[in-house]
């Protein structure tokens, strides 16, 4: 399942995005860094999967990219350009080369318009207006023609979720932020959807940024895999890598706490209980972000933030005092 | 099995809403039983009528909703036949419940420790004040909740989504129920913090015994915390079987296209199968079997169409499955399962 082709298509560097929240009571303001300092690149043709829990500043990543968010610091390149210093006519180009599609398909379809306007509204917007094309992209992504001059109301989720697909690849996009866009539907249906995004990936040569909290579907549609904790990249590598010898105490921990759908393999392998919650991001700790959950914690961590670093030099980084693969599973449970 | 193994024996249950189309029929004919000390799931995709069961159980159905036929045995005493007064005895003591969004279950101006201590006083109406606080504190610490003191005077808004529904928990236990029904109790909730709830919801019920019923979507929890399943579509049961039969030699069409549509963290990874097609609008349900328009293996035999099998043991010992031919469906999945890793060699 090799990409079709490895051009470098974004790049991001240290990316910031600060968000000024007012304090309980009402006086003064604190900064709360939803972005601290994310880096990646993501070549034509690829999927990188993005994964956290909520909060860790996955979906803010996704928006400050397409510029819905406006980044603080750091570099968003597309295609080498920088998109963050750009003039405001090169971003409209810019813009239909990244497109979207959101979780929710009942929110991000306008219910007054019929499919046909809601695909046609982009090409329209970019003077490209044609026929045609929005019956092909219909046509694309499994919908009748003659859904075309039906409303969003007479349709379930899946197939609003192919009339958002469609409406993100009417402008011939080289990179589609796919944000939690088959978490809200039922498995056979969010099965539909996948291949549907595979698929097309094969013949359009997209590249996806998939944002997504169920790993599982992560793995699947993925070449390679960002974990994210609290506004950093704490482990980076081929999906693979990621998936398979996780050198992050988190990505551990998140993997192991995914239930397995198969009772036979119950109780086999020992689940890495987290303790606690999610920091306040307001303060967060010091040193290493993860470290007050953290399984592995020594005196270091509240010091020293680790680096996001590639130890074996074989591409899949981790930004850890310790990182390393998990031991093969014995019969003692983790102790804190 | 005695009789008096049985905490709950819910018999050929239907439940009708009224809507502006009509009377519709939300769940057709639903039984199943729960035995002490069981967990027991319930999995479907959205509209296939779990909840609802639920509902209809604890007699919290909306007002347009109501139930129109069979019956809910509960401890001996047939719950669709009381009235709320009486049903209000019975929720909240020896039938506890935890909720999906422990945000909106809980009220956002009352402190916390006073609404747990609600759930003890109306059962309770004469325990002491101090008593009351006494057992709210012991349920908190029994949910694993730190600094329990100190919790007892916060707001819901102070507690993170994992410590809410820790305290949705204490309300279910507070009176030692002797059944819980919880309802997607994590699904609004991140992986960590799932595993912890469930964690603790394994080491309460290991405590007081309680049987559980999970109502939830999630194959992977499912097959991790329960002994018996039924599968749910369109307000009707189509399999019921213990846990490790349903998941290693699934009978019912439906409940083999599920566990293959299923993304596997551990699995190799091809096209996924899809179950084509929409599940069904309940307000315009199918003839015959209520899953034969999607179903791969009726191959458009008429008794699918016209004829609702009846939910019948198979061969094995303790499994019930709705379809008329249920004994092809392991050859059927062998083909249709492997065709589709063909297929996608091909597309490759």
């Amino acid at each position: 399942m090799a990409a079709a082709n490895h051009r470098e298509l974004l790049r991001v560097e240290d990316l910031r995005k600060h968000f000024r929240v007012s304090k309980v009571g009402g006086w003064g303001s604190s900064q709360l860094r939803a972005l601290d300092g994310v880096s990646f690149t993501l070549d034509g043709g690829e999927t990188l999967g993005l994964v956290g829990e909520s909060g860790c500043g996955k979906s803010t990543l996704g928006r400050t990219i397409l510029g819905l968010h406006d980044a603080t610091s750091g570099q968003v390149l597309l295609k080498g350009e920088n998109l963050l210093t750009t003039r405001i006519g090169r971003k409209r180009q810019h813009r239909r080369d990244m497109q979207v599609v959101f979780q929710d398909p009942y929110a991000s379809l306008d219910p007054r318009m019929t499919i046909f306007e809601i695909i046609a509204e982009p090409l329209r917007i970019n003077g490209v207006f044609d026929r045609e094309r929005v019956m092909e992209m219909l046509a694309c992504v499994g919908l009748r023609p003659d859904s075309a001059i039906r409303r969003p109301a007479e349709f379930s989720g899946g197939q609003r979720q192919r009339i958002a697909i469609a409406r993100a690849l009417a402008l011939d996009p080289a990179l589609v932020v796919l944000d939690e866009a088959v978490s809200a539907l039922d498995v056979s249906i969010q099965a539909q959807i996948v291949n549907l995004l595979k698929s097309l990936q094969r013949e359009r040569g997209l590249a996806y940024l998939f944002i997504a909290h169920d790993l599982s579907v992560v793995r699947h549609i993925s070449h390679r895999v960002a974990v994210m904790y609290l506004g950093k990249i704490v482990e980076t590598g081929t999906r693979d890598q990621v998936f398979g010898t996780a050198l992050h105490p988190y990505t551990q921990a998140l993997l192991s706490a995914v239930p397995v759908p198969d009772p036979a393999r119950r109780g086999r392998e020992h689940r890495i209980v987290l303790k606690g919650d999610l920091p306040n991001p307001l303060e967060p700790p010091s040193g290493c972000s993860f470290r007050t959950r953290c399984f592995k914690a020594r005196e270091i961590c509240t010091r020293v933030e680790p680096p996001l670093a590639d130890d074996a030099g074989i591409g899949h980084l981790a930004a850890c005092h310790f990182s390393a693969p998990l031991a093969a599973p014995t019969d003692k449970p983790f102790v804190y | 099995m005695s009789d008096s193994d049985l905490v709950l024996s819910v018999r050929d249950l239907i439940v009708e809403a009224a809507l502006a189309e009509g009377t519709v029929r939300l769940v057709d004919g639903v039984s199943f039983e729960v035995r002490a000390h069981e967990v027991f799931g319930v999995v479907g995709e959205s509209g296939s009528g779990k909840s609802i069961t639920m509902l209809a159980i604890m007699g919290l159905l909306p007002p347009n909703a109501r139930i129109a036929g069979g019956q809910v045995v509960f401890m001996g005493r047939d719950l669709a036949k009381l009235n709320e007064k009486e049903l209000q005895q019975v929720r909240g003591n020896k039938l506890g419940m935890i909720f999906q969004d422990p945000m909106t279950s809980l009220n956002p101006v009352l402190r916390v420790g006073k609404q747990i201590a609600e759930a003890i006083r109306i059962h309770h109406p004469r325990m002491p004040e101090t008593g009351v606080r006494r057992r709210v504190i012991e349920l908190l610490e029994l949910v694993e909740v730190p600094n329990p003191e100190q919790r007892y005077r916060q707001f819901p808004h102070e507690f993170s989504g994992g410590m809410r529904q820790r305290a949705m928990i204490a309300m279910a236990l507070a009176n030692e129920p002797a059944l819980l029904i919880a309802d997607e109790p994590t699904t609004a909730l991140d992986v960590t913090i799932q595993a912890q709830i469930m964690e603790l919801l394994a080491s309460v019920r290991a405590r007081t015994g309680a049987s559980m019923i999970l109502v939830t979507h999630d194959l992977g929890l499912v097959a991790e915390t329960t002994d018996r399943v039924a599968v749910m579509y369109g307000g009707r049961i189509l399999e019921m079987a213990c846990v490790h039969d349903l998941f290693e030699i699934p009978r019912h069409p439906y409940t083999v296209g599920l566990l293959n549509s299923l993304p596997e963290l551990h699995s190799e990874d091809g096209a996924l199968y899809s179950i084509p097609g929409q599940p069904p609008d309940i307000r315009d349900r199918p003839s015959g079997c209520v899953f034969h328009p999607r179903c791969g293996l009726q191959q458009g035999r008429a008794l699918c169409a016209h004829t609702q099998p009846t939910l019948a043991a198979g061969r094995s010992v303790g499994r019930l499955v709705a379809c008329h031919f249920a004994e092809e469906t392991p050859q059927w999945a062998a083909v249709a399962m492997k065709m589709d890793t063909v297929l996608e060699k091909e597309n490759a």
